[in-house]
């Protein structure tokens, strides 16, 4: 049980904390709204029955009713709006639910057949291909393999479309999308100290500059940068030194300021964010996994060509080109795996050497030579022996 | 108590370049095919820019189409496939094509439409002397179509795990003519991680508790042992018992006159002059005497 509380405590972080933070979100987003819509017509409301008990001024029917109707409205839209709201975190706590049950089912103590801890498993590797696709930028993959995996509850593909959107139209130079994610993500950014509105805002008066319009350039400083933390000063100071260079000047750090790559940072920017954000790690867990699996299986016999072992996936590029700079999983005891048929050689199926060196398990020896009328071929060498020849070996 | 900290497992420089996480995506491309999700497949060949083999993915598609309708227990397309072969299959001792010929005329026979039988067993004539006791068994059953194979003492023939167990030979053969390994590369190597990641973090997070360097490299070892267990076993590995070091091509195994395997650098160690005497047991021998052994 507590192997296996381990396997979810390392692995399944993510699986829980995203929902959750969407859900809070949304539920601070909800209340802001709910809030906003309530002291609206309670202004609404106030104005009336002041001017009702207004006992200087008349009011017409007609005044009265348009009125009525405005509060009537007001009420509406606060109703319309808490039901989505409502919704939409229903929505999430299914999710959260979702996932905790997916858990707990693979966590149920003594109440799993291996077939549905296998079937648990391969589901775990989806997920984890699912989320290695998201962030590589593999929308359509992902897409297409939670739906065919089932797993669509099970990932997060709506948090990274959103992410997507945002990264399409910065490599695309517009920084709308860009700035209304950060409006929305206002608080959690500032918790973070994120530099991303800034830098965005930056670029936008750069690119102002780069099609001339300094007064517009200096108006939109004024407007945006003022306000910026003292410690960019620096920052600001460099940009604004921009307004006294034309866009294709050699100057080296004005001429790096005014380079497009500073769109593709700004794209990466972005998704750091995004990811810390939702408590997302920067490597995904299939690579971190992956690596660990490659380093546990990694033995010096892969690299040595005629040692290798095509069932082996370190033995066989391009697995065996990544894992070159990994560990290697050390072992103090020792293993055997007889060659002629696959199984462990130990006391119930002990070692044997032949005459040439090689060695195999009884069991497979005494079942060449029953077969054969006492001779043994060797596997590898093709040499034959009687089956007196083969010798014990003693492995302590 | 519910903190994210698997970043201090991975390294940098293994799955940093476009090439690298482009092999990786090779990799994910061919589990995708062995488990039959072909669009999903083509999907990540368009939007990772990969390039695979045609033959290889031809090999995959055909494979698993021929397995599905093993599955659905038409045996059709398996036996053209294990005709075409049989010269290889014969001298891998494989009787698949028997089995696969002994299910199609048991699935003839319970329909109950026994002149199809009859005309289906003329293709097990063909082992008749090799397997004959096998066949002998099938003939039989044509004594009990009337009351039914489940009732006869040949009902074990019915069992549903025949079907899967022939499905997995077909796999197993197929893939060994073909030079595929058997198991998607990419779940093996996955299992396995699961498997030592939680025991990594917790030793990470001891490591840097007790301010240990916590870089892992390629000149180091991983600091735990792992055993994945013998499914995911390829290779003997074989540690010197005396010096529990593991033994490689510079430091084979070696083997004693009186049977006791420990490794080169450890009887150069034991050596004095040229004689040599087992830590084991009480056997004397030459220096020269001991041989290399291959696992």
């Amino acid at each position: 049980f507590f192997g296996i509380m381990a396997d979810v405590k390392a692995l399944e972080h993510a699986t829980l904390k995203v929902p959750y933070e969407l859900l809070n979100k949304k539920f601070r987003s909800t209340q802001k709204t709910i809030d906003r819509e309530t002291s609206s017509i309670v202004a609404v409301t106030n104005d009336f029955s002041a001017r009702i008990s207004d006992s200087g001024s008349k009011m017409t029917v007609g005044e009265a009713n348009t009125m009525l109707d405005n509060v009537v409205q007001r009420l509406q839209s606060l109703k319309r709006k808490a039901d989505d709201g409502l919704e939409q975190e229903l929505q999430l706590v299914d999710t959260c639910k979702s996932r905790l049950e997916h858990l707990g089912d693979y966590v149920k103590e003594g109440r799993l057949t291996v077939s549905s801890v296998q079937s648990w498993k391969r589901k775990r590797m989806d997920r984890m291909l699912v989320d290695h696709c998201l962030r590589s930028g593999f929308y359509d993959t992902a897409v297409q393999l939670a739906k065919d995996a089932d797993i669509e509850q099970l990932v997060d593909i709506e948090v990274f479309m959103v992410s997507r959107r945002v990264e399409d139209s910065l490599a695309s130079k517009d920084t709308i999308p860009c700035l209304s994610w950060c409006y929305e993500n206002k608080s959690k950014l500032r918790k973070l100290k994120s530099t991303l509105e800034f830098n965005v805002r930056v670029q936008d008066f750069i690119e102002l500059i780069k099609v001339g319009k300094r007064m517009d350039a200096v108006r939109y400083a004024r407007k945006h940068l003022s306000s910026a933390d003292s410690s960019l000063l620096g920052e600001v100071q460099s940009a604004m030194c921009l307004l006294a260079f034309s866009p294709d000047t050699e100057c080296p750090p004005y001429k790096k300021l005014f380079d497009p790559v500073r769109w593709d940072d700004l794209v990466r920017q972005f998704r750091q964010d995004n990811f810390a954000l939702h408590q997302l790690n920067g490597q995904s867990l299939l690579s971190v996994t992956l690596q660990a699996g490659l380093s546990a299986l990694k033995t010096s016999q892969c690299y040595q060509e005629e040692q290798q072992n095509i069932d082996c996936p370190v033995c066989v590029k391009p697995l065996n080109h990544l894992a070159r700079p990994l560990p290697f999983a050390p072992f103090t005891q020792s293993r055997l795996i007889c060659h002629a048929s696959n199984t462990r050689m130990n006391e119930h199926n002990p070692p044997m050497v032949l005459p040439n060196g090689y060695v195999y398990g009884r069991d497979a020896l005494f079942a060449m030579a029953a077969s054969s009328n006492g001779v043994i071929t060797c596997p590898r060498t093709k040499e034959r022996f009687q089956r007196k020849d083969a010798e014990k070996v003693y492995i302590m | 108590n519910f903190t994210c900290d698997i970043h201090g497992c991975s390294q940098e420089g293994v799955l940093d370049t476009a090439e690298q996480v482009r092999k990786l995506n090779e990799v994910a491309c061919e589990h995708f095919l062995r488990q039959g999700r072909l669009d999903v497949a083509r999907l990540l060949v368009e939007e990772g820019g990969l390039v695979i083999e045609q033959s290889q993915y031809n090999q995959f598609v055909q494979l698993n189409s021929i397995l599905e309708a093993c599955r659905a227990r038409n045996l059709g397309p398996a036996l053209k496939w294990v005709t075409e072969h049989r010269r290889d299959l014969e001298a891998r001792n494989s009787q698949l094509e028997f089995k696969l010929h002994r299910l199609q005329f048991l699935s003839l026979l319970q329909t109950g439409d026994l002149q199809a039988a009859l005309e289906y067993s003329k293709n097990l004539a063909l082992y008749s002397t090799t397997l004959k006791k096998e066949v002998q068994q099938l003939m039989g059953c044509f004594l009990y179509t009337s009351k039914g194979l489940g009732q006869s003492p040949y009902a074990d023939l019915l069992d549903p795990v025949l079907l899967g167990e022939a499905c997995d030979e077909f796999m197993r053969e197929a893939c060994a003519l073909l030079g595929l390994a058997l198991n998607s590369h990419l779940a093996a190597c996955l299992s396995v991680g699961c498997q030592a990641l939680p025991s990594l973090l917790q030793i990470k997070a001891v490591m840097q508790q007790r301010q240990c360097p916590v870089v892992w490299s390629s000149t180091n070892e991983l600091p735990i042992e792992i055993d994945p267990g013998l499914e995911y076993q390829y290779h003997s590995v074989f540690a010197c018992p005396i010096l529990r070091h593991q033994c490689t091509l510079d430091n084979p195994p070696m083997r004693l006159t009186c049977g006791h395997v420990i490794s080169k650098e450890a009887i150069e160690r034991l050596v004095t002059g040229t004689r040599l005497k087992c830590p084991y047991c009480p056997v004397e021998m030459n220096s020269s005497e001991p041989r290399q052994i291959h696992f």
